[in-house]
């Protein structure tokens, strides 16, 4: 945003880059202005699970965080973990597994799973349940996101 | 509305507190910041950010688990410092509470400053008879149990909380929330725990938080739970004790609140029954 007063170095998806942002603003609002737009804004009360981005390989709701106090940590947003360019594992099961109808809340799901599957590479049914307990889907009835997330599991055991 | 002006402070050193708040007219401790942008006070003019201090560490000293206010809910559900009955209370506890993205945030420090009705947090410290450890003014380091830390209303603006202690005790113990549905705000929580052998309760400890008083110690029914055998009847008996007021909201009636509590207290004994 060219009117917002500061700029701050942050480090997304690997890189460090200046954001222009107000000091009151969340996370959610500087990403998105500054181009950020994969991380979607569902509800802007923490409920939703749609804005949720990685601080140091943990998922947070960005609208649940303000802006600055993330500054000295690593964001990653869905295209942090795979892109067009580079498509994810994760990103490919999801596809496959039918997980994905309007879109609008998998790129919170994409990067909560990335979360869950680097700390617990095989995780059951109920252990998927609860660490997406954040992520709400109104489209697929969770399911096939279930499925994607054990597709993605099974996958990356073999790679 | 948060201020657009609002200053920031990132203190390394807890001595770089003082001066702060000296210096700003209206400075207030950023931990998560959920509640900070839950209420958006407009009155701040400056944040000043805990998360450089290395408060979010969790260790048992020999008697006591002391938790960093920074900890996060997830810090502590994760944390294998400790196996004492009474941690693991805790951490049984902070499991209900929210989602999982949403406890990665939310810190001890800022949820017992906060003390939010439907908090996960309160009852279990109170049960569990928790010491709280804060800087006075951001200066001098002060050590209360935690019901006068809440007594005292110590959450003022310029008491700044560094750490929580949970003393290490074998215990037997249940969490109990009323909520419509998992993730949902709790609209209370009760925490029972005790020494508990061949079939009596030693001594009890029972804790509810989000009454019209925001917590309560349940001591009648501690009282008639201690010292005699535990059964059904007991536990009605000491259900029937409980006199508690809570406020009306959208989900519940105040009168099923309470009529609730002694629902939750009679499934709380009979899991602990179980258990043993
Ligand atoms: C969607 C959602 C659902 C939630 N559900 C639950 C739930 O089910 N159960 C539950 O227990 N909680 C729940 N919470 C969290 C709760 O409502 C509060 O937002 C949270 O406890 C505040 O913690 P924080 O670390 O974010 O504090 P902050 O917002 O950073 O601070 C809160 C207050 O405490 C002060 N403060 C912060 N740290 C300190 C310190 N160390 N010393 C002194 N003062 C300090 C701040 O100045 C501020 O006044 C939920 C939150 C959200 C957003
Ligand atoms: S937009 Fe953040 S949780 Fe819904
Ligand atoms: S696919 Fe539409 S909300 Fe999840």
């Amino acid at each position: 945003m060219a009117d917002a007063k500061i700029r701050e170095v942050f480090t997304v998806n690997g890189q460090e880059v200046t954001l222009a942002l107000e000091a009151n603003d969340t996370l959610l609002t500087a990403l998105r202005n500054n181009g950020y737009t994969e991380v979607k804004n569902g509800c802007s009360e923490g409920q939703c699970g749609a804005c949720i981005v990685q601080l140091d390989g943990r998922p947070v709701n960005s609208c649940q965080a303000l802006a600055l106090s993330a500054k000295k940590k690593k964001i990653t947003t869905s295209k942090g973990i795979g892109n067009y360019a580079r498509v994810s594992v994760i990103q490919e099961a999801y596809v496959e597994a039918g997980a994905v109808q309007c879109g609008f809340c998998i790129p919170g799901f994409i990067v909560t799973t990335d979360a869950l599957l680097r700390e617990n590479p095989n995780p059951s049914d109920e252990e998927i349940r609860f660490y997406l307990s954040g992520n709400l889907c109104r489209c697929t009835g969770y399911v096939k996101i279930i499925d994607a997330v054990k597709l993605a599991a099974s996958r990356m055991k073999k790679a | 509305m948060l201020r657009k002006d609002l200053r920031w402070f990132f203190p390394e050193k807890p001595d770089e507190i003082p001066a702060i708040l000296k210096n700003e007219a209206k400075a207030a401790f950023h931990a998560g910041g959920t509640s900070i942008l839950r209420t958006k006070p407009e009155s701040i003019t400056a944040l000043i950010d805990l998360g450089g201090l290395g408060w979010n560490t969790i260790r048992a000293d020999g008697s006591a688990v002391v938790i960093g206010a920074m900890a996060t809910f997830n810090d502590v559900i994760k944390s294998t410092a400790s196996k004492a009955a009474t941690f693991r209370m805790l951490q049984a506890a902070l499991a209900r509470a929210a989602s999982n993205s949403v406890r990665n945030r939310i810190t001890i420090g800022g949820s017992l400053a906060d003390y939010a009705p439907w908090s996960d947090l309160i009852a279990p410290l109170v049960a569990l008879e928790a010491d709280v450890v804060y800087l006075e003014d951001g200066k001098g380091e002060k050590k209360v149990s935690v019901t006068d830390f809440i007594g005292k209303k110590l959450a003022k603006e310029k008491n700044c909380i560094r750490e929580v202690r949970i003393p290490e005790k074998e215990i037997v113990f249940a969490v109990k929330r009323l909520a419509r549905t998992a993730f949902e705000y709790g609209m209370f929580s009760l925490a029972v725990c005790g020494k508990y052998s061949g079939g009596a309760f030693e001594s009890v400890a029972i804790a509810l938080s989000g009454t019209k008083d925001r917590y309560a110690r349940l001591a009648e029914a501690e009282k008639v739970l201690t010292g005699k055998p535990l059964s059904d009847a007991l536990a009605r008996e000491a259900a029937d004790t409980i006199k508690v007021e809570f406020a009306p909201d959208v989900n519940f009636g105040a009168e099923y609140k309470a009529n609730m509590v002694g629902v939750y207290l009679r499934d709380a004994l009979a899991e602990i029954a179980g258990r043993k």
